[in-house]
């Protein structure tokens, strides 16, 4: 059985058996004739059995994986940002911001390109760029560093404005689950821990959730496998 | 009193004239309308029927009302009058599109304000079990065309007890409502409307506890005020929606429908 969570720019892939779970960039997905069981991400619309839109993976995996009662999860990945809020476990807000591409990863993944960042080497310092539409944000960067200022810094600023508006997307919460890619950039993680406690959860809780949704149909495929379940190594 | 079931094209191109109508106007000044005019039927300008934008409402405004304007301005010479609710079981919007589309079109706008029955109707359709589309449709139809024996006996008989709510008006789109199973009960403004007491605000506020509802308001409505104030409330779900129903949209239904429903 093949599961399958195709992003705009990353596609996670994972066969029942496998010891690890398989990252492809979605180009190489959409070249190839990738097939899914259970498939979520809008790259796995028609190519899946069994389709699950994003929002209902991503809060059956977080139900899967986080035990308490009332808790937020937060996803952001290349091109968007979804989060579920649970009270009492069941949800009490979802949203999704689909439509700026510019504010999240892949505007990230670009400029890390252009500059050649070392992402470890970022300075997250007090200020902060508003990331209130990352044309413009990207437009102040490059004021920036032709002004004199280094990149590390300038999208150090970036990355945590970005992090304020994520916090600010959330809910303000006391406590944040981070799922997706962005729980790899260490830099942002580090930001966001100074409006709230972040629990970096990886890039798999929609591949956990879909396997918890197979298992309500079959409960014979068993418990979710532990490589689906591995939270992030700080 | 008959509905024109016809489409907007279809009344333009055609040989008989209508009596427009929005929101639930008393059924004394309907009848009033369908005396003089001879029967005429009646056409809800409420309804999305593509109309030609006539660009008298700005662009950021609630759709309803823009539909309730632009489909007055495209029927034009085919409309006997427009019976028009304004009073607090419409909005403001209401009061004020009625002067838009009189000076506009140069058509008889009657300006009504419905205090709504003394006590409030059963609420059959909002309850029993269906296409949650097709029940809000006919709801709306009732302001002209009630509930005949038959149709109250087979509403009565379907009741059902809900897994879900919908809270709120008449969408646009309409097809917001196909996400919803058949075991969702209506509330607010549309329940409102079924059981007569359309300016009633008690009633249009109440919702059981419990229940997993999507309070839904139209993008631009006054009204989105109470959805998001009773989705705080009732830990419900606030949907607000303007032009299109997008993708990031249905998927937070669909997920909040999936994930919390309450098992019969």
């Amino acid at each position: 059985m093949k599961f399958g969570d195709a992003g705009s720019s990353w596609s996670k892939l994972f066969t029942v058996g496998d010891d690890s779970v398989k990252i492809v960039s979605t180009r190489e997905l959409v070249a190839g004739d990738f097939r899914f069981d259970w498939g979520t991400g809008h790259t796995a619309r028609n190519r899946s059995e069994r389709f699950e839109n994003d929002l209902i993976a991503l809060s059956s995996g977080a139900l899967a994986l986080v035990d308490d009662d009332d808790f937020t999860v937060l996803d952001l990945g290349s091109r968007d940002a979804k989060l579920v809020a649970f009270a009492g476990r069941r949800p009490v807000k979802l949203d999704w911001s689909v439509g700026c591409a510019s504010a999240t990863g892949a505007t990230l993944e670009m400029l890390g390109k252009f500059y050649d960042i070392d992402w470890d080497a970022i300075e997250v310092e007090d200020k902060w760029t508003p990331v209130t539409c990352g044309t413009y944000a990207i437009e102040r960067i490059m004021d920036q560093v032709s002004a004199g200022e280094s990149a590390t810094k300038a999208i150090g600023r970036f990355v945590h404005g970005l992090a304020r508006n994520c916090f600010d997307f959330a809910g303000k919460p006391d406590k944040l689950y981070l799922s997706g890619g962005f729980t790899l950039n260490r830099p942002f993680a580090k930001v966001l821990r100074r409006y709230t406690e972040v629990v970096l959860m990886g890039r798999t809780v929609p591949l956990a959730g879909l396997w918890s949704l197979a298992r309500d149909e079959n409960p014979e495929i068993g418990q979710i496998p532990k490589v689906l379940l591995e939270k992030v190594t700080e | 009193m008959l509905l024109n079931r016809k489409t907007l094209s279809e009344i333009i191109v055609g040989n008989h004239k209508v009596i427009g109508f929005w929101g639930a106007p008393p059924g004394r000044d309907l009848e009033e309308a369908s005396q003089r005019f001879d029967g005429a039927t009646f056409f809800d300008l409420d309804v999305f029927y593509d109309a030609k934008k006539s660009g008298a409402v700005p662009d950021a405004f609630c759709h309803i009302i823009r539909n309730c304007v632009d489909n007055a301005i495209a029927l034009g010479g085919r409309i006997h009058c427009v019976v028009a609710a304004t009073g607090p079981e419409k909005c403001d919007a209401g009061r004020f599109a009625a002067r838009l589309v009189e000076e506009i079109t140069g058509v008889e706008v009657v300006v009504t304000v419905n205090e709504g029955r003394k006590d409030p109707g059963a609420p059959l359709l909002c309850e029993s079990r269906g296409s949650l589309k097709k029940r809000i449709v006919r709801t709306m139809e009732t302001i002209i065309e009630p509930l005949t024996s038959d149709e109250q006996r087979r509403a009565t008989a379907d009741r059902c007890e809900p897994t879900h709510g919908f809270w709120g008006t008449p969408p646009h789109p309409i097809e917001v409502l196909d996400l919803f199973p058949e075991t969702t009960h209506v509330f607010g403004w549309t329940r409102c409307v079924e059981q007569g007491r359309p300016a009633d605000l008690d009633l249009e506020t109440a919702v059981p506890d419990g229940l997993p509802i999507v309070f839904f308001s139209q993008g631009f409505c006054a009204k989105s005020m109470l959805a998001k104030h009773l989705a705080h409330k009732h830990r419900g779900m606030h949907v607000d929606v303007h032009d299109t129903l997008s993708a990031a949209t249905m998927a937070k239904i669909e997920a909040f429908i999936r994930l919390s429903e309450v098992k019969t």
